[in-house]
């Protein structure tokens, strides 16, 4: 079953930088027909994708070859420029873990909120809420303001909620960066178990070991368009040679 | 439009949780809590009583219901205004990660200003209750009536507000500087009979200035609201709405990318 499809998508961002972000540079703007406008560039180019459930892919490349860009496109947080985007079911992105906490609310409270937020009920966050916690490890800081959490206790809670929020398409963007060696063993296992429950998983890591191991597929970026793709072997293998005649 | 109405419903956890977040985060550890809330139109009330019963001296029975009866109205209006217009902005770490309809945010922060403005209005039924005789609580049913349409008003021009605001950081100025013009052109703490006959047509384009009379008939002159008025600041409400929800949705897709 196919669950992500991607069909010439193509992405462009505007030089913002130059364009005025005032009324009267606007108006000026009128006059001058736009011509500040001073240039657009294609994160995406020509992008296309299909991965089907029980399927892990990796998407590999150096830093603005728009890997993460793809993930907030998949994930509606972009709009493609032209081409469409198809997803079945529902998508959580663990993009940056806890982003969504609002520091002056507590543990428990930013459960609620953020569940609520990746489109929970109530009904659902109440039937989640042990086993997120349990995960997180954090039930004697439940009631403390999230203000007081260190890094590594905010992407516990962050990383349990979303995966809690039972999704059947994970985008992760290198996050389990965070925390201990201990939790992140235990990420992932969880990732473990939702490959074996046949749900479908979007990786973007510059840890190419991890892709190795997990991927079934991966895909190559370059400057926004696909350079290669196909068996992780192979592909990573190309990469890295590749990187190694650029440093020459 | 009627799919994105149907989305946003979908999330009212959601707008649940945002309102409740927006209330705890502004009241809790704040000793007095509420009172600042009710503090900023209280002032304003004792500086209006003094000035237009003692010194410029308006003519009306019972100036202090008048006023009341538009006061905390116009402040409601005026507070959700420009907070909702903001929220886009300030919920920038919401929006550029993760994906959920934005029209949630509008909503939760009138809402919340709502909620404030509900516990305002019990405050100030049991003042009129107490101290003023001309009441009616059967009048009174058609209270939530008028709300209800004010709200849409605020929902309805906070939509386009919020698309100016993300791209242009000047307008929180201009937003303000607009509300105090407003606020004096509007018959809140003066009597819409001593507007020139000339002008009035002028004034009557005013949204709020059905709203705030429809008020003051219900509060101040104890009276059924004019069906007329009711009728037309409904359809003027209901018409803002929609335009300005039009605009919104022209816009949204861009929020994530500029915010």
């Amino acid at each position: 079953m196919l669950l992500i499809e991607c069909h010439s998508v193509s992405k462009k961002f505007y030089y913002y930088h130059e364009r005025s972000k005032t009324l009267r540079g606007a108006f000026l703007d009128l006059f001058k027909g736009c011509a500040r406008l001073n240039g657009e560039w294609y994160t995406i180019k020509d992008f296309d994708l299909e991965v089907h459930r029980n399927e892990t892919v990796g998407l590999i490349g150096r830093n603005g070859s728009g890997k993460s860009t793809i993930l907030k496109l998949i994930s509606k947080v972009y709009r493609p420029t032209s081409g469409y985007i198809r997803t079945q079911g529902k998508v959580v992105a663990l993009l940056e873990l806890g982003a969504a906490f609002h520091p002056e609310l507590t543990g428990r409270e930013n459960i609620y909120l953020n569940g609520s937020i990746l489109g929970l009920s109530k009904k659902e966050i109440e039937q989640k809420f042990d086993p997120i916690v349990s995960f997180s490890e954090l039930s004697q800081f439940l009631d403390t303001p999230v203000k007081y959490y260190s890094s590594g206790m905010y992407a516990r809670l962050g990383f349990s909620i979303a995966i809690f929020a039972n999704p059947d398409i994970l985008l992760i963007d290198e996050v389990l960066a965070v925390g201990d060696e201990e939790f992140k063993q235990k990420c992932w296992n969880k990732i473990d178990q939702f490959q074996k429950e046949g749900k479908t998983i979007l990786l973007v890591s510059h840890d190419l070991d991890t892709i190795k191991k997990l991927c079934s597929r991966v895909v190559w970026l370059e400057n926004g368009m696909i350079q290669r793709e196909g068996e992780p072997e192979e592909v990573i293998q190309a990469y890295h040679t590749d990187i190694s005649l650029r440093n020459q | 439009m009627i799919s994105q109405i149907l989305e946003t419903m979908r999330y009212r956890e959601m707008i649940k949780n945002m309102v409740i977040r927006d209330l705890k985060v502004k009241y809790q550890r704040s000793l007095l809590g509420f009172l600042w809330t009710l503090l900023n139109p209280l002032l304003l009330f004792v500086i209006y009583i003094i000035v237009f019963s003692q010194v410029v001296r308006l003519e009306i029975p019972h100036y202090w219901a008048f006023l009341l009866s538009g006061l905390f109205a116009w402040n409601f209006f005026a507070q959700s205004i420009v907070t909702a217009s903001n929220a886009i902005r300030y919920n920038a770490n919401l929006t550029t990660r993760i994906y959920f309809p934005q029209e949630v945010l509008i909503v939760s922060s009138v809402l919340s200003k709502l909620v404030e403005f509900g516990l305002e209005l019990f405050i100030l039924l049991g003042i009129f209750l107490i101290f003023y005789p001309k009441i009616y609580l059967l009048n009174l049913f058609f209270l939530p009536v008028v709300v209800l349409i004010q709200t849409i008003l605020i929902i309805g021009l906070v939509f386009p507000l919020s698309c100016l605001m993300v791209f242009f950081k000047d307008m929180e100025h201009i937003l303000s500087l607009l509300m105090t013009g407003w606020f004096f052109l509007t018959p809140i703490f003066y009597p819409d009979f001593l507007i020139p006959t000339v002008y009035l047509k002028y004034f009557e384009l005013n949204p709020m200035f059905d709203l705030i009379s429809l008020y003051r008939s219900l509060l101040y002159q104890g009276e059924l609201p004019d069906v007329i008025q009711l009728f037309r600041s409904c359809s003027v409400s209901i018409l803002f709405f929609l335009v300005g929800y039009n605009i919104f949705n022209r816009y949204k897709a861009l929020f994530a990318e500029v915010a």
